[in-house]
């Protein structure tokens, strides 16, 4: 990874797509996050039975999966770093951003891979209607989104910190209570067949969210990995 | 010395007609009382936080551990404030609504600030060196702190809040500070601040204290 | 209006009895600062 000549999209893609080619030869993060959806799934589907369930509980079970599950995979690429002790090279041969960015998308793709599993079976498990799929997916894509741009920051800070445990979604959970709060009422708005119009300040706020985590993660971003 | 005593004379005179006067608000009655309490306890809750950010970015700024210390005591005592803004809320809460707890906007939001300082202080005790602990959970708090806007600004206006003088459904509720109740309300809004000020000036000389005794048995 | 007067004697030995804890702390403080010097 050349330092000088290239851009920074280049270089962040440089860091991706060597976090790409590790996760696919270990595939450590995937399984671990594809495992966890999997299994609160059955758990939910087994113990509530399949049909007849309010759009109410359908989405607040659907985040609660989410939630888990991200909370159970996306501070991998960063531990690994740290494990490894591979995040020194790495300070060598790429600047804070395009490191940030880079681990960024890998989540992002971890995140898309696990929900584009989990979310049909979801519907398939619990019988949730299909009928308003398109608004779905687009509340879903957002509610993606916010939860890979508030958490990435926070999983490089954990990733530093001593004692790992629990802390992650410790730590990430009162940051995430405000997107997830929105996302369960806007889900549960398109799940009792309303359409993409009723939820637009839902969308509104979401857009915001991402943004300004984005943004802000990427200011402090640096302080973190200076550590 | 001197403002030690004037804060205690002060403030035993604002007790005192904090009870005295006749009730702040007429409808809600005698329970009414406690927004001379409640508001200048949740207004160090904010002013607290605020300066535990304000320090945090000092710290990464000057990698400097004495604004760490500010920090770390700023969001303690706003902890505090802020447990007792929530129980006298849920007080009042119980008298006037019949619910202590029942998820209002601003309990809501009140909540998610407690955790977010628990978290902050969960940090805090997961990490071993100063100087990364300092800079980590300074980084937190700032991430964390960008997410208030959000709850203080869009939250309540999702849904309708019970919460008097932001009160959408029952207008008539609203406070009207004028005369007397003001005199006492804006007085323990500024005998508060000086409490606040005292106890943070001496959480921040304790912390100076062991860091000295530190120092002393490294020797 | 009696009740009233209850809980502001409650609420004044409440105050009085953190002021002075308070109070004490600075002063101990005081006194380790003068020490450590």
């Amino acid at each position: 990874m050349p330092k000088t000549s290239s851009g920074l999209l280049s270089r962040s893609l440089a860091v991706y797509f060597k976090d790409l080619r590790m996760e696919l030869r270990t595939k450590n993060a995937l399984n671990a996050i594809l495992m966890f959806g999997v299994t609160t799934l059955t758990v939910v589907s087994f113990s509530l039975g399949q049909s007849g369930l309010s759009p109410k509980l359908l989405s607040a079970l659907f985040w609660i999966i989410m939630f888990f599950s991200a909370m159970s995979g996306l501070a991998q690429t960063f531990i690994r770093e740290e494990e490894t002790g591979t995040s020194l090279i790495l300070n060598l041969t790429a600047e804070p951003n395009s490191i940030y960015i880079g681990k960024l998308l890998f989540n992002l793709t971890l995140l898309i891979t696990m929900t584009s599993i989990i979310t049909p079976m979801f519907f398939i498990f619990t019988d949730a209607p299909t009928e308003n799929i398109l608004p779905f997916v687009v509340i879903l894509t957002l509610g993606v989104f916010g939860l890979v741009s508030a958490t990435t920051l926070v999983a490089a800070i954990i990733s530093k910190a001593s004692v790992k445990g629990a802390l992650f979604a410790v730590v990430s959970f009162p940051i995430l209570m405000v997107l997830l709060m929105v996302l369960v009422g806007a889900t549960e708005k398109i799940l009792d067949n309303n359409s993409l119009s009723s939820v637009s300040s839902e969308i509104q706020f979401l857009i915001a969210y991402v943004v300004v985590m984005t943004t802000i993660s990427l200011l402090l971003f640096k302080f973190v990995w200076r550590e | 010395m001197w403002w030690k005593l004037v804060l205690f004379v002060f403030m035993s005179i604002m007790i005192y007609f904090s009870f005295a006067l006749p009730a702040p608000q007429q409808q809600i009655g005698e329970s009414s009382r406690i927004f001379y309490y409640h508001i200048p306890q949740a207004w160090i809750c904010v002013i607290a936080f605020a300066m535990s950010m304000f320090y945090s970015i000092r710290y990464l700024q000057k990698k400097d551990l004495k604004y760490d210390d500010m920090a770390m005591i700023a969001a303690k005592l706003g902890f505090i404030f802020c447990v007792l803004a929530t129980v006298t809320g849920a007080m009042f809460a119980k008298v006037t609504w019949g619910m202590y707890w029942n998820w209002d906007p601003r309990q809501t939001s009140i909540f998610i600030l407690l955790l977010i300082y628990g978290a902050y202080f969960a940090l805090r005790g997961a990490i071993d060196i100063e100087e990364k602990r300092a800079a980590l959970s300074a980084v937190y708090s700032i991430f964390a702190f960008v997410t208030v806007p959000f709850l203080i600004f869009i939250v309540p206006r999702m849904v309708p809040t019970l919460h008097p003088n932001d009160s959408i459904i029952n207008s008539d509720l609203k406070f009207n500070i004028e005369g007397a109740i003001s005199l006492v309300f804006f007085s323990s809004l500024a005998l508060f601040t000086v409490l606040y000020i005292w106890l943070f000036n001496i959480g921040v000389r304790v912390q100076l204290l062991l860091r000295k005794q530190m120092e002393l048995e490294d020797l | 209006m009696d009740g009233n007067y209850v809980v502001m004697a409650v609420t004044l030995i409440v105050w009085v009895g953190l002021f002075f804890f308070i109070f004490g702390t600075d002063k101990k403080v005081k006194k380790l600062e003068e020490k450590i010097k």
